[in-house]
């Protein structure tokens, strides 16, 4: 650096020390310290934007807590049903033929207790769409619509009653095919989905839509 | 200090609003709920489809539904009990079938008629031809007390958006449902529908 380059570089900063900081004007003033009821306004607002957001999204509720496994004789309660299986058997004679003689094959017949803990009728139709059945050996996993073939209200000694009414306890019996080349079953593992009633993203109006995994049971087939 | 708490109220107070605002909101169920005519048991009340009057209620522990024939069908237990509403019915323009006959509970809960065949919800109604017969529920006796009929043409609750429907005080006041729950006939035979 040269001798008059430095001098030149001393007149600056002598200058730039020296220059009077100008007055703020009436614009610069407002940009003073954040205001106390501005700063909480804020707060609030931002508090009152993350809950309202996630309130519908389910963000402040608990945590699901894991599927339960249950045995014979134990309730699981939903929001549209309450189980109870009380009896698993394999059976090689139809136990609910619907016209005519019982037919021969080989059948899983499952008898629960159950309650319609809705507000609504409905029937063992509803039920059996939200029971997933595997059998073992083999873990064969049963078709719920195509492998059943009869599900009923146990009363009267017939098979044509199929209504669930809200607050009534009864005993309800499902029959399913085994599938051919399957081995006889031993063990049955039932799982049931829980439903909750309410509008979906697809419509603003309430139908019963699918929930969680409400109990998975685990259970000795009799003969 | 005096602006943060008038920004405070200010917020809360809008907060406020736009709650009671949502909440005075009808949803989309109750927008689109059928249309109801009410009524009183006794008395005629017209809908756009058809016409229902109500004419009594009986309890029972069990049913036996009488054909045409005279021929009765086994007896039939419930879990609860019985109730039997007699009704007349008649289509207004076209053909319709009462199939959204519901018992609603004091405390909310739908119990729709019972599949039982042979009812006068199964029963296809010609216009202008009433038909008296009677419409099966099964219901908790401990949830009988100031029920009321709704009736409407379809079982589906989807399809009768905005559509007819009929609504009936059942005048089942408390101690009068504890006396016909006591006096409940252990077996009632319950006859056909009949063309008037």
């Amino acid at each position: 650096m040269t001798f008059a380059a430095l001098a030149g570089f001393c007149r600056i900063r002598s200058l730039a020390v020296t220059t009077p900081v100008p007055d703020p004007g009436p614009t610069e003033s407002r940009r003073g310290p954040l205001r106390p009821w501005i700063a909480l306004t804020a707060v609030v607002f931002a508090l009152a934007t993350v809950l309202a957001l996630s309130w519908p999204a389910g963000g402040l509720q608990e945590a699901k807590p894991e599927i339960p496994h249950r045995r014979l004789g134990e309730t699981s309660a939903g929001h549209r049903f309450a189980v109870k299986p009380y009896k698993v058997a394999y059976v090689t004679k139809d136990p609910a033929p619907g016209l005519g003689d019982p037919k021969d094959g080989r059948f899983l017949a499952i008898e629960l207790e159950v309650e319609n803990v809705s507000d609504q009728t409905a029937t063992v139709d509803d039920l059996s769409a939200v029971t997933y059945l595997k059998i073992s050996p083999g873990s064969v996993v049963l078709d719920r619509f195509k492998d059943k073939t009869a599900g009923f209200v146990i009363r009267d000694a017939g098979f044509d009653r199929t209504q669930l009414q809200p607050g009534l306890v009864e005993r309800v019996k499902f029959v399913y095919t085994v599938p051919a080349g399957t081995p006889d079953p031993t063990s049955l593992t039932a799982a049931f989905r829980d439903e909750d009633y309410g509008p979906w993203f697809t419509s603003e109006l309430s139908d019963w839509l699918p929930g969680g995994t409400l109990a998975i049971y685990d259970l000795e087939v009799s003969r | 200090m005096r602006r943060a708490i008038t920004g405070v109220l200010t917020a809360a107070l809008l907060l406020a609003g736009i709650v009671a605002v949502r909440r005075a909101t009808p949803d989309a169920d109750a927008k689109y709920a059928p249309i109801a005519s009410v009524g009183e048991m006794g008395e005629q009340v017209n809908t756009a489809a058809f016409q229902l009057r109500v004419d009594r209620v009986q309890l029972a522990r069990s049913v036996r539904l009488e054909d045409a024939y005279g021929l009765l069908g086994q007896p039939k237990s419930t879990a609860g009990v019985w109730v039997v509403v007699w009704a007349t019915v008649a289509a207004t323009t076209e053909e319709v079938t009462v199939q959204g006959a519901r018992l609603r509970t004091a405390d909310g809960a739908e119990y729709l008629a019972s599949s039982v065949s042979g009812t006068l919800d199964k029963t296809a109604l010609a216009p202008g031809m009433p038909s008296y017969g009677p419409i099966l529920f099964e219901v908790p006796p401990g949830r009988l007390a100031g029920a009321a009929l709704e009736v409407t043409v379809h079982s589906v609750k989807s399809l009768d958006h905005l559509g007819p429907a009929a609504a009936v005080d059942l005048r089942l006041s408390g101690p009068y449902t504890k006396a016909l729950i006591e006096q409940a006939p252990a077996s009632l035979t319950v006859g056909p529908v009949r063309d008037l």
